[in-house]
């Protein structure tokens, strides 16, 4: 049947992939009137967690709370359907503090499915892509769609790629190798080869997973016990609360034995054996990885997180290896409380093509290949959250560019995502990428309690918010402006209420003594305002750097500017211009080894001299 | 160092060093706002419409008395750079203007790169194509090698102790920002006591560089002059001739370099003069023939200087070296004959207009004074160093106050991540001299130190 076309059909934005990325993409894409397609290997499988069966973190969480304040499903899904709910970061400053919640791994799959089926606009098919279709549209290729196993056509001017590992994935168990995009999923060479084909450059990354275990055969009396918060908070700002019963998580350690069972099997460690070339996270290392380098380590902590509440499965998070089976079992059998554990899942590494992230424009559209989008894992990250924002992102920018109306494109202070979207094209990636707060020179201002005041408003201009969302956010932000008029205008002697509040020994416990009135300010709103007064001498010295890049930003550099033919520019500059091709003289400034003179030249070239 | 246009920029524009007058020059949108806040009378500038010139005072809180000078205002689109341009000229004393340019970064400039004024002067179309040099020029002052070396001379390796400094504080934030993004990992505890102390020691040290920076400025201000030329043909005579038996001699502070300097006045202008004689001694010592000659020349010749004195022996002829030397334009250069007096007769192939001098005799000295000091108030001397001195001090005074800051709030037990924010700006002024620091580095250390990671 090869060439022959079996079925057309005519959608205007096609999503590859039905992940973390993939889900947020359709949706985003659909909830602004694209109509639109989600193809998918298998519709089972949607919004499949990987790796552990958990949502949000450090960092993470505030993404999470970024998606959800777009209109995103990752926040409505993971509430309904979390097992285990923590606060993480409690003790430091509320800019710190990353929701993080356990989930039961199906539920979860099945809540995403839903809302999916739920949303106008959107159809889902099991499809298998195996092929991009493209033209020439003056001296570039566009996408016109893609071609699924069995020689149906899929046509529109949008195609969002989200791949994940599935893109010419191997799966590694000791010296045992075979292709597959997870266990037991198949995978296809056919989107590597199609990219290759437009000239994109691919690269490979190593992730890998631990074995899971049956909860009947664990001696959880000889764990440690970690129970999730007593008044569990939601991610999505439209959950008023967490109604279900927690689970707890256990955790326990290696040992000596452990370590030294590793080390005697690492001529069997494909991570060790010259089977594995390809960069893994150092954040998210092997088991064997922690043992060979930190060798002066006792223990390493391991924590079980239960996949669900229907299912014994654990998942041992810590415990990430693709040694031997016989050694993992053996491995496991060493710890404390495992000792008659049973694994149901043996651990794997996987190798993956992912495209080198600096061959996107901050919208996600590949630079090369009009109307082709990637994200999620593709472009060389990790983590749900990563994926779901980057997701969400390239589906609107997709039914924006439809539409012809700009892009949505959120600045380094305005958002997480934002920052990740900027490091990712301006830096590239030398391993796969993950959210750290550190990342975020603006920390201070991208709180996860904040997301909906930060970006709701973009998501409504573009029309990714609906009407329910926004009259909370109205509300809220009324809310907010009356308990900050009222600090501003009581006074206490010489002082007015928030020149109090700012000083650090004074708490909103106090402001409630001055003004009772007060007492009527809902606890979330109070936050808000109690955060904002607290972090505002910090947030207003940032302002000052926030405004210099703004300004330096507005120095657009054409996307056909001949970076080689700059003068006096230095070699190291040139290649760093040519291989990122910043968009503006900001992005441009934060390419690593950039210095201020080179940008000099740039700016005397652009202006046209 | 984001490059910015539009913003105010000042900076001192005359020579440096001691000179008549003293011009600071601020372009931008708060220029004539920077000269309201240090010019009595205000009120005649501030009705300026026109290019013009107004006598009056200037007065600081940290002066005891006021100064007079003369405040050139160039309303904008009229200026040089396309902006409002305000010319402040008083007296010609580095610590005066040095105060006076902290009053107008104070109400509201901020200090110019290299060549900033000509960059906007340039962009803004006041200068054509014809004068793109001047643009090159810019380019070569920013290059951050060029920085580099100017700050090695400038304060003897200052970046190198930065460059310490900027290490710890890196592994300080790391330990901090482990805590923010790991906080499941068991990590070891930076306890506050030990985290106040490392901060304070850094604290300290970059007090002890502003100090350094501070009292190296006066001598670096000043213009450069080097006497240049083969071993023994007189130039320490003529050094200890010029600066005569009142003249202090010492090493330069701070260098282990082994030359000689001193300040040199001239009729109310002053330069540096160098002798490089202590590193011909040392050359003699491992054997003196003509290629070692020519390699101390030439090392001399590269020796960062304002404008080279090469001294030719009148009482022999030329050797290669020298010819080689005179062969090359050099538009920094005064030729002098040394030893004129013991010259028995007339050598063939000595260079006309060479300036004939005698140490033993005194002949010529003034002759070369005048020289020198027509020199120094023709060329302006490059203010890379100068400029870079400055932003320098600025750098390491804006460090100090986040550290200061950061102290508190660890002695304080307040919120960590105010105090990582304290140590991040703190390591970015750092960063300006040393080298800016990438999340990548940050997380660099962190994965190094701390298994992370399940």
């Amino acid at each position: 049947m090869k060439g022959m076309i079996e079925n057309c059909y005519e959608f205007d934005v096609i999503v590859v992939g039905g992940g973390h990325a993939g889900a947020e993409a359709a949706a985003a894409a659909a909830r602004m009137g694209a109509r639109t397609a989600l193809l998918t290997a298998n519709l089972d499988t949607i919004a499949q967690m990987s790796c552990n069966p958990a949502i949000g973190g450090i960092a993470k969480g505030q993404i999470v709370r970024e998606v959800d304040a777009l209109g995103g499903l990752m926040g409505r899904a993971i509430d309904a359907t979390g097992i285990q709910f923590r606060m993480l970061n409690r003790r430091k400053g509320p800019a710190m503090h990353g929701p993080r919640a356990q989930a039961d791994r199906r539920l979860y799959q099945i809540e995403v499915k839903r809302l999916l089926e739920d949303q106008p606009g959107l159809a889902l098919r099991q499809e298998l892509v195996e092929d991009l279709l493209t033209e020439r549209s003056g001296d570039r290729p566009r996408v016109t769609g893609v071609r699924v196993r069995g020689g149906s056509v899929y046509r529109a001017p949008a195609v969002v790629l989200c791949a994940g590992t599935f893109m010419r994935g191997l799966l590694h168990v000791g010296l045992a190798t075979f292709p597959g995009g997870r266990m037991s999923e198949e995978t296809d060479a056919g989107l590597s080869l199609a990219l290759e084909r437009l000239g994109l450059r691919l690269a490979r990354f190593k992730t890998g997973t631990p074995p899971r275990l049956n909860g009947r055969t664990i001696d959880f009396a000889r764990l440690e016990f970690q129970p999730g918060d007593e008044c569990p908070q939601p991610f999505s700002f439209l959950t008023e609360r967490i109604e279900q019963a927690q689970l707890p998580c256990w955790i326990t350690y290696t040992n000596a034995a452990v370590h030294a069972l590793i080390l005697a099997n690492l001529d069997r460690a494909p991570m060790y054996t010259g089977q594995i070339t390809s960069t893994g996270p150092r954040y998210c290392p092997s088991v064997e990885t922690k043992v060979v380098r930190f060798s002066e380590k006792e223990r390493h902590q391991i924590f079980l997180e239960p996949e669900g509440r229907h299912t014994q499965e654990y998942y041992v998070n810590g415990l990430a290896t693709s040694l031997p089976r016989d050694v993992q079992e053996a491995m496991v059998r060493e710890i404390a409380g495992l000792e008659r554990a049973e694994i149901v899942r043996y651990g794997y590494a996987i190798e993956y093509d992912f495209i080198p992230p600096e061959q996107l424009q901050a919208t996600l559209q590949t630079k090369s290949v009009d109307g082709l989008y990637l994200a999620g894992q593709v472009n060389g990250t990790t983590g749900y959250e990563e994926a779901a924002g980057q997701g969400l992102l390239a589906g609107a920018n997709a039914a924006l560019a439809l539409r012809g109306q700009g892009s949505l494109v959120l600045d380094r202070n305005q958002a997480y995502m934002g920052v990740m979207i900027d490091d990712l094209i301006t830096r590239g990636v030398d391993e796969p990428y993950r959210m750290f707060t550190s990342r975020a020179e603006h920390r201070l201002a991208l709180r996860h309690d904040n997301a909906d005041r930060r970006l709701t408003p973009l998501g409504r201009a573009v029309g990714l918010v609906d009407d329910v969302r926004w009259a909370r956010l109205e509300a809220k932000q009324r809310q907010v402006a009356e308990a900050m008029h009222l600090l501003e205008t009581t006074r206490v002697g010489e002082n007015t209420l928030i020149k109090l509040l700012r000083r650090t020994e004074v708490s909103w416990e106090d402001m409630l003594r001055l003004a009772p009135s007060l007492g009527s300010v809902p606890g979330g709103v109070a936050d808000q305002v109690l955060y904002d007064v607290k972090y505002a001498g910090y947030l207003s010295r940032q302002a000052v750097q926030v405004d210099r890049h703004r300004r330096l930003a507005q120095r657009r550099i054409p996307e056909d500017f001949d970076f080689a033919s700059v003068e006096h520019l230095r070699a190291e500059a040139r290649e760093k211009f040519l291989r990122f091709r910043p968009a503006d003289l900001a992005q441009a400034s934060r390419i690593s080894g950039i210095t201020p003179a080179d940008l000099t030249v740039l700016l005397a070239k652009l202006s046209g001299r | 160092m984001p490059l910015i246009l539009d913003d105010t920029i000042a900076a001192i524009a005359s020579p440096p060093g001691a000179g008549a007058r003293g011009i600071v020059r601020v372009s931008g949108p708060a220029a004539v706002g920077c000269a309201l806040a240090v010019f009595r009378p205000a009120q005649a500038i501030a009705a300026i419409t026109r290019p013009s010139a107004v006598s009056g005072e200037f007065c600081l809180p940290s002066w005891g008395a006021a100064l007079p000078g003369e405040v050139f205002v160039w309303p904008e689109r009229r200026s040089y750079t396309g902006q409002a341009v305000v010319e402040m000229h008083t007296l010609g004393s580095p610590p005066l203007l040095q105060s006076l340019l902290h009053a107008v970064c104070a109400a509201g400039a901020r200090l110019a790169g290299p060549g900033e004024f000509t960059l906007r002067a340039f962009l803004t179309g006041r200068i054509d194509l014809t004068q793109a040099e001047a643009v090159a020029g810019v380019i070569d002052a920013a290059d951050p090698a060029q920085l580099d070396t100017a700050l090695a001379q400038l304060a003897g390796g200052l970046a190198r102790p930065l460059a310490g400094l900027r290490g710890e504080l890196l592994d300080l934030l790391a330990e901090l920002e482990a805590g923010f993004d790991f906080p499941d990992e068991d990590l070891p505890f930076l306890d506050r006591a030990s985290l106040v102390s490392r901060l304070a020691a850094v604290r300290e040290a970059v007090g002890r560089l502003q100090s350094q920076v501070q009292s190296r400025a006066v001598a670096n201000d000043l213009f450069r002059v080097v006497l240049v030329g083969s071993p023994n043909v007189g130039k320490s005579s003529l050094f200890n001739a010029l600066t005569g038996a009142r003249a202090l001699v010492s090493e330069l502070p701070g260098t282990t370099r082994d030359y000689l300097a001193a300040r040199l006045d001239l009729d109310g202008a002053a330069c540096l003069l160098i002798d490089t004689a202590g590193h011909e001694r040392a050359r003699a010592e491992c054997g003196s023939d003509l290629l070692q000659a020519a390699l101390a020349m030439t090392e001399e010749q590269g020796h960062e200087a304002d404008l080279r004195v090469l001294c030719l022996d009148a009482s022999r002829a030329l050797n290669a070296a020298e010819r080689a030397i005179l062969a090359r334009p050099d538009d920094r250069r005064i030729v002098v004959l040394t030893k004129t007096d013991a010259a028995l007769a007339q050598v063939s192939g000595l260079p006309e207009g060479g300036l004939p001098t005698s140490s033993v005799a005194r002949g010529g000295l003034d002759a070369l004074r005048g020289a020198i000091r027509a020199r120094l108030v023709a060329q302006p001397r490059a203010t890379a160093v100068a400029g870079t001195a400055a932003r320098c001090r600025e750098s390491l005074h804006l460090a100090g106050e986040s550290l200061e800051r950061a102290i508190r709030l660890a002695d304080g037990a307040e919120a960590e991540e105010l105090l990582a924010a304290e140590i991040r700006a703190a390591l970015e002024e750092i960063g300006k001299v040393a080298g800016q620091v990438y999340t990548e580095d940050l997380l660099e250390v962190i994965f190094s130190r701390f298994c992370i990671g399940k």
